[in-house]
């Protein structure tokens, strides 16, 4: 069992900063999801902490340790790759030895775990395979099996379920997830599915171009993104941002859109206008707060139909305001009506559940 | 059609194939005839076969010759390989000053021609006085040897994803236990194709063994050389000789030929 924090890690490769002064703390037995598009580095910072990496300033503790010199063999960390990286001329059994192997374990311990193992994985009759000889699924479910047979002190899993099909990951997902609590091993759990990050990070840790964007539980990196990038990539279909600007109307604050002018609440006016570096703001709107009218009501705003998605129960609608596209989602069956294509409807924004951003920071503003 | 193209394709492996096996053929033929048979025109090709030329080769120094060769090829390969693969994994993995020029330099030994150093490594090893030892021939084709070798195994290393290698180091293997356990085994490939081709290479080398040995330490090639006798060529003795020195590799090649076809296809493993 270990913590893990991260302090201000830089990693260069060839004068290229891939970790911009990095901090993550995880704790002991925590399960930390780091989520973000590839190439943001998710990789950098699992080989940082497995020693596989050496950041070129900043520290790297294990339960409070500095680890910075400590050799990635003596981290008793277990790690997925993302390419699997199976010895190949092993079969599964042989896979799953090799780290006790190293260890030192008996015998008879070392065919108990892998055999508790197998019966975990559903790996039954592939256990005398050669990686070759497994489809990706099972290949990366091997990988899976060698890290977890270690019982390490930390996993680290780049993408495990990255090779799974859509149901299998799903299963999993799940699998992993209450393994890891029956365990309470420290994980970091890197993907670039956010809907896997939320499913399974106890803290998710969102990352763009280097730099962590925001670390917090799945529900607070989804309700109160602390980026315009964490609200933008957090959530499917995507937030939908709109450019206005802060007016200040008597008493009350107010971003005026080409469309619509949106009254911010007042317990956040202040902070709202304290925090603004510039009039210019982006308002954003989750599709499953713009609700969809037949008939104009109230201030709402004409649109169009454009495009429909259904979801299983839910229906994802595109809708064309002026020149904007907004994408908005709603059960079907409490929709009031059946959209068609080209149909003129009219919108309104639930303006309580506004995400008012800082145009030049890109900063929430609340 | 199909069928066409495949009859052909097999027709032409077979005329290749016989192209090449045809002197082989030959050889083989003549160890078994006597020297009347031998020389007769046209070639008989049914004949009585004798044992008397491989007779005649057991009697004579050639088993000496071979264990020579044996011993001193051998040798080569073992050490060869050996520093050969510790180099090539450095220049693989790790950053060197000065990389390139190192690698160009190792490289740069096997042009050599050995006609150039045959006068100079005549004189360092009569000062030493290792002429006619087994050892001086083991030095100067190492030197030939592993230059091949470190060139040929770095393509290997290169090849192999070095997340295993980190997969290994995480399972709690130190770096020399990760090349053996995990490196080496994945360049098996590479290195049969290397020791094959460094045996033959001390197997096959005639210009230095003819300078450097005059009877002790004297390698199979210059001892067949010298069949060549004011009484005219014993061909039967010759190639009974040949046929006898060409079964070490012909038998390692066999047990390695798996680890030998992937290692030719070099690229494509995976």
């Amino acid at each position: 069992m270990a913590s893990i924090r991260l302090e201000n890690v830089t990693v260069r490769y060839e004068h290229y900063d891939v970790l911009k002064g990095i901090n993550l703390t995880v704790d002991d037995g925590e399960l930390c999801a780091l989520v973000g598009p590839s190439g943001c580095g998710k990789t950098s910072v699992l080989r940082v902490i497995a020693g596989l990496t050496r950041p070129v300033a900043g520290n790297v503790y294990m339960d409070g340790q500095l680890v910075n010199d400590v050799p990635p063999g003596e981290r008793d960390i277990a790690m997925v790759f993302q390419r699997f990286a199976l010895y190949p001329y092993m079969t599964t059994r042989e896979n799953w030895a090799f780290p006790l192997l190293a260890a030192g374990l008996p015998q008879k311990e070392i065919e108990a775990r892998i055999n508790a193992m197998s019966e975990f994985l559903s790996m039954g009759p592939l256990m005398d395979r050669y990686p070759k000889q497994l489809s990706g699924g099972q290949q990366q479910r091997v990988a899976v099996g060698r890290a977890l047979v270690r019982r390490a002190k930390v996993f680290l899993m780049d993408e495990p379920l990255g090779s799974q099909d859509a149901k299998m990951r799903v299963e999993m997902r799940a699998k992993l997830k209450k393994l890891q609590m029956d365990l309470g091993i420290t994980t970091v759990y890197v993907t670039h599915d956010q809907v896997e990050a939320q499913a399974i990070g106890d803290k998710v840790a969102v990352m763009e171009a280097g730099i962590i964007h925001q670390v917090g539980s799945p529900e607070e990196i989804y309700d109160k993104p602390a980026t315009l990038f964490v609200a933008g990539f957090v959530g499917t279909p995507g937030m939908n941002f709109l450019h206005g600007s802060l007016q200040r109307e008597d008493d009350h604050l107010f971003i005026r859109h080409p469309l619509f002018k949106l009254a911010v609440p007042p317990a956040l006016a202040a902070n709202v206008e304290a925090g603004a570096s510039s009039q210019e703001v982006i308002v954003g709107f989750r599709p499953e707060h713009i609700r969809l009218h037949q008939i104009a009501e109230g201030d709402a705003i004409p649109a169009e139909i454009y495009v429909l998605e259904p979801q299983s129960n839910k229906l994802v609608v595109s809708l064309k305001l002026g020149q904007e596209i907004l994408k908005m989602q709603a059960d079907r069956d409490r929709l009031g009506f059946e959209p068609r294509l080209g149909q003129k409807v009219f919108v309104t924004f639930e303006q309580e559940f506004a995400h008012i951003f800082d145009k030049a920071t890109g900063r929430r503003m609340d | 059609m199909k069928v066409l193209k495949r009859a052909l394709g097999i027709a032409l492996a077979l005329l290749v194939a016989a192209v090449f096996l045809f002197p082989l053929l030959w050889v083989v033929l003549s160890s078994f005839k006597t020297k009347l048979e031998l020389l007769a025109v046209p070639p008989v090709f049914i004949f009585k076969p004798t044992l008397q030329n491989y007779i005649n080769a057991f009697r004579s120094d050639f088993p000496l010759q071979v264990r020579n060769s044996l011993i001193i090829a051998v040798s080569t390969t073992v050490i060869s390989i050996t520093l050969g693969s510790l180099t090539a994994y450095g220049f693989s993995r790790y950053t060197i000053k000065g990389s390139d020029f190192l690698q160009f330099w190792i490289l740069s030994l096997r042009m050599l021609p050995a006609i150039a150093v045959v006068v100079p490594f005549y004189l360092v090893f009569r000062t030493l006085g290792l002429l006619d030892r087994h050892i001086a021939l083991i030095l100067v084709y190492c030197l030939f040897n592993i230059s091949f070798a470190v060139w040929v195994l770095k393509g290997f290393f290169d090849e192999i994803p070095l997340e295993l290698e980190e997969a290994a180091m995480l399972d709690g293997y130190s770096p020399p236990q990760v090349f053996l356990k995990v490196s080496l085994p994945l360049a098996r490939a590479g290195l049969a194709t290397t020791a094959i081709f460094c045996l033959i290479q001390s197997l096959n080398e005639f210009l230095l063994a003819v300078s450097l040995t005059t009877r002790v330490a004297e390698t199979a090639p210059v001892g067949l050389s010298k069949v060549q006798t004011l009484m005219g060529v014993d061909w039967g003795l010759l190639s009974a000789g040949s046929i006898v020195f060409m079964l070490p590799v012909v038998i390692f090649t066999v047990i390695v030929r798996n680890e030998l076809v992937r290692g030719m296809s070099f690229g494509r493993m995976r």
